[in-house]
């Protein structure tokens, strides 16, 4: 596996991870994590890297804690696009906002983190 | 550098899209994003994550398969916590709506549109009238007032312990967080139930209506005190109005021409139904008590089924959420269940205004006070209003006119004492002592306990006033002003020769001579129905009963047979009516005619009195009046004949049906005709069933009524009193659950239809494998 490949496994894991140890409950505490991510050291980082881990991250969650098939249909309707269309937008919207702030973080402060991991 | 700041911008500019409060959306951020979004609704089992310590004792509430719980606890106050906490994790959403409308803070969450809404509230200052009657209430009662506060901690415990992405999905798509509650909420919910019940716009629409009249013997003719068929609940009673008023008691009503006014259609009305039956009438020899309440079927439903255990004592019955008292229910020694009392208790004043803040009564100036009101609302700036305040009530702008309101919800009452007493009572005159402290909105209980006592208590505020009082007061003189009296236990009847006793928001008396008490008592066809079917039977049962709670024969079908015999000349029609008895089951074709026949002509009849008669006379007097006559006169003194008026609603109901279901009358069913819409309280129609076919209409014991049928029995209690303790049947519209995609949210709807019930179980203590779940709130001692 390319080490870029493995970086991004962990950092979705670890993005996960820290959901679910904080049990994120909170817009804030969401954005914090985001910005958190942009730190995430990646040798030769690329601009897709980023929203792969969150990608990765979004689906680990619906994974493990399946969206209610109900909840979606009714939400589909009432918004109103289809079930899966609320997943899609679900998925959408939080990628791009953990990339977009992530990238910024690592636009801003990235270099030191690759400074202190020595990378 | 340069990617730096355009990074940022974006992500700036990003996430104000996502988090900005754009008007009548919700923040995408917030219902989108997958850690605060509502994928992670869960159903009927998302109890909050962790259970909150009850600082008053360790309760278990046990869920059963219907999701009802029950409640084991060691105090009131433990139990109150518990319950608290239930009835937010099934209700949370339906409280918050209660509470938002008393307080006029709906336009803070749903926007504009509310707005016209809230002002009707905000007049009536609510939040500061309730703070001093909790400060009244905690001095007079302190117990109670404890209990109360242990359930609202209960309350407030389950938000706190709910998070955002976990809340009800109606929190998602307004986008607010839910509210606590305090003691005060109790008042909130008995002023909401007071709106329901016991506010009247009627006075309005007949002042409008006497001025379209040349004469007052036609406005007697077509509004008469009482209708033709009363059956009084209290038969041996007269009411005299003269023992409770002053003399000089007599305001002057006027005739107020007013625009863009709503005709009130007085043959829509809703209403409940309750009766008793002694044991000398049952088969057993034991009372059998029976109550349904007819109010709006929303989802979800009104009520809410709860058992309570306290050191081994219980009760168990139906709530309204927000509050831990059983309002219609049982306990080992004691039955009851409630109708509404039906009383004119709004009156509107014309006043004399001298300039913005004066205006004259019995000759002297007074000055309004006023109060400025700031009314949020949802994504726009808030709206500001100046109420002023008049000895005859508020004042606010009705179809055009300005006008003062006095309503009966604004004076003080204490429920909790009445409900509390009722829980505990032993006996009949036991439960007649706790009712004395029921004041608002005035009902009609009954009651049966186990020694086999019955009785019939009206109880709460009553406005008798002369017969002339109907309509818009002017309110130049103080004598205007008619007093609220409390009843106490002048309206009683206990264990009566004839061997029940029933209400179904009927005339409490039938004394033409005597007080004008209101105009709105429901047309007379379910009482008298009720009672024909309990003076017939003399070995009644549980089943009769069942059968009598669905009963759909219309009374009306006696009362027009005879006219459409003598005129109907339509041979189709008369053939297709021949041998109709005057039920209306789902697959009657020939109730389908009926019914269009009889709406069709009270319509004509109507116009004919006046095209734009701002108040409809009961449809019962009008049927009563073609009976008696072959021509009748309109509000100018003209008389029109009546037989053509027949026969254009017999040949009109025909082409009606034959175009809307085809030539087949077969086909007429009147379940595809007749279909009720069962509504979301926030009127989502995603989270509303599709119409259902229901049988019945207004007239029907087993009633379906309101504009889309969107009312009927919101629950229907069955309870025999043994000498073992209640045996009880329940069933409640919609389930016990608010949350819309949890099993209970629509699992009774089927057995409503079918007035079939569940047998309630009242297990003392927590048996294995009875309950579906238990959640233990621990105590932190």
């Amino acid at each position: 596996m390319k080490p870029e490949l493995k970086f991004i496994f962990a950092g979705s894991i670890l993005l996960i991870l820290v959901h679910a140890l904080l049990n994120v409950t909170q817009t804030a505490t969401f954005l914090g994590l985001s910005a958190i991510a942009g730190l995430i050291p990646i040798p030769a980082r690329k601009w897709w890297h980023l929203p792969a881990i969150a990608c990765l991250a979004c689906l680990i969650t619906l994974a493990l804690r399946p969206a209610d098939q109900l909840v979606l249909d009714t939400l589909g309707s009432i918004i109103p696009i289809n079930s899966a269309g609320v997943l899609a937008m679900s998925v959408f919207i939080t990628v791009i906002t953990i990339s977009l702030i992530a990238e910024t973080t690592n636009a801003w402060f990235g270099g030191l983190t690759q400074k202190l991991f020595r990378f | 550098m340069i990617k730096k700041i355009l990074l940022t911008l974006i992500t700036g500019a990003w996430l104000w899209l996502l988090f900005y409060p754009w008007s009548g959306i919700p923040r995408l951020g917030k219902l989108f994003i997958i850690t605060t979004s509502a994928l992670k609704i869960g159903g009927v089992d998302d109890y909050a994550e962790t259970w909150p310590k009850n600082p008053f004792g360790e309760s278990t509430i046990a869920y059963d398969s219907l999701g009802v719980p029950h409640i084991f606890a060691p105090t009131e106050e433990a139990a109150a916590f518990a319950i608290g906490w239930a009835q937010a994790n099934d209700r949370l959403f339906q409280v918050e709506m209660m509470q938002r409308t008393v307080l006029g803070k709906l336009s803070e969450v749903a926007g504009e549109r509310a707005l016209n809404r809230d002002l009707f509230w905000r007049k009536f200052r609510f939040e500061k009238l309730a703070t001093e009657w909790e400060n009244q209430f905690k001095l007079e009662a302190p117990i109670t007032y404890q209990q109360f506060e242990a359930f609202c901690a209960g309350y407030n415990a389950y938000i706190a312990n709910m998070p955002f992405e976990k809340l009800p999905i109606e929190f998602h798509l307004l986008d607010f967080k839910p509210s606590k509650i305090s003691p005060q909420t109790m008042y909130f919910l008995v002023r909401y139930m007071a709106y329901t019940l016991a506010h009247d716009p009627v006075d309005i629409a007949f002042s409008a209506t006497k001025a379209l009249s040349a004469s007052d013997s036609l406005i007697q003719l077509y509004f008469p005190h009482s209708g033709p068929s009363v059956v009084p609940l209290f038969p041996e009673k007269e009411f005299d109005f003269k023992a409770l008023l002053s003399p000089t008691n007599f305001g002057n009503t006027l005739s107020t021409p007013l625009s863009n006014l709503e005709p009130i259609q007085d043959y829509k009305q809703l209403g409940s139904n309750n009766w008793v039956v002694h044991g000398k009438k049952t088969k057993n020899g034991y009372p059998i008590l029976c109550n349904d309440t007819h109010l709006e079927i929303a989802y979800p439903g009104t009520w809410y089924e709860m058992h309570i255990v306290v050191n081994n004592t219980y009760r168990h019955g139906l709530a309204i959420a927000g509050s831990p008292y059983i309002v219609s229910g049982f306990n080992k020694h004691l039955s009851w269940g409630m109708t509404n009392a039906t009383w004119d208790l709004t009156d509107y004043y014309v006043l004399d205004w001298k300039d913005n803040n004066t205006y004259f009564v019995d000759g002297k100036p007074l000055v309004a006070a006023s109060f400025t009101d700031t009314i949020a609302i949802k994504g726009q700036k808030p709206y500001v209003k100046t109420w002023q305040e008049s000895i005859f009530g508020p004042l606010d702008s009705i179809n055009g006119q300005y006008l003062a309101t006095r309503w009966v919800g604004v004076l003080p009452s204490f429920e909790a004492k009445a409900f509390e007493g009722l829980a505990k009572a032993q006996s009949v005159q036991e439960a007649q002592k706790a009712l004395e402290h029921f004041w608002l909105p005035a009902q009609n209980f009954v009651l049966a306990d186990i020694k086999g006592n019955i009785a019939l208590t009206t109880a709460g505020y009553a406005q008798p006033k002369p017969l002339f009082a109907r309509g818009i007061k002017n309110g130049n003189t103080q004598n205007a002003l008619y007093p609220y009296i409390l009843l106490q236990s002048q309206l009683q009847s206990n264990n009566p020769e004839k061997g029940f006793l029933f209400s179904a928001n009927a005339n409490q008396v039938d004394a033409p001579n005597s007080a004008y008490l209101g105009y709105r008592f429901a047309p007379s066809h379910r009482s008298r129905r009720i009672n024909q079917v309990l003076l017939a039977n003399n070995q009644i049962t549980e089943l009769d009963m069942a059968r009598l709670h669905a009963d759909v024969l219309d009374l009306d079908w006696e009362n027009l047979k005879p006219i459409i015999e003598k005129h109907i000349q339509n041979p189709k029609f008369n053939t297709i009516l021949q041998g109709f008895d005057g039920n209306f089951n789902l697959e009657n074709h020939q109730a389908t005619l009926f019914y269009q026949f009889k709406e069709r002509l009270l319509a004509l009849l109507i116009k004919e009195i006046h095209p734009a008669l701002p108040l409809w006379p009961l449809d019962e007097v009008m049927y009563d009046l073609c009976k008696k006559n072959d021509s009748l006169p309109n509000l100018k003194g003209n008389l029109f004949a009546l037989s053509p008026l027949f026969n254009q609603a017999a040949d009109s109901s025909l082409a009606f049906l034959e175009q809307k279901f085809g030539p087949n009358h077969k086909q007429w069913l009147w379940g595809k005709y007749h279909q009720s819409k069962f509504m979301h309280i926030a009127q989502i129609p995603q989270l509303s069933p599709p119409p259902i076919q229901t049988p019945g209409n207004q007239r029907t014991v087993n009633v379906s009524s309101g504009k889309d049928n969107t009312h009927g029995p919101a629950m229907r209690t069955l309870i025999s009193m043994l000498p073992q303790g209640a045996q009880a049947q329940i069933v409640i519209t919609g389930g016990q659950s608010g949350r819309f995609n949890s099993p209970n949210y629509n699992n009774q709807m089927k057995d409503w239809l079918q007035v079939q019930y569940h047998q309630v179980q009242l297990p003392q203590n927590i048996e294995e494998g009875y309950f579906k779940k238990q959640i233990t709130l621990t105590s932190p001692h």
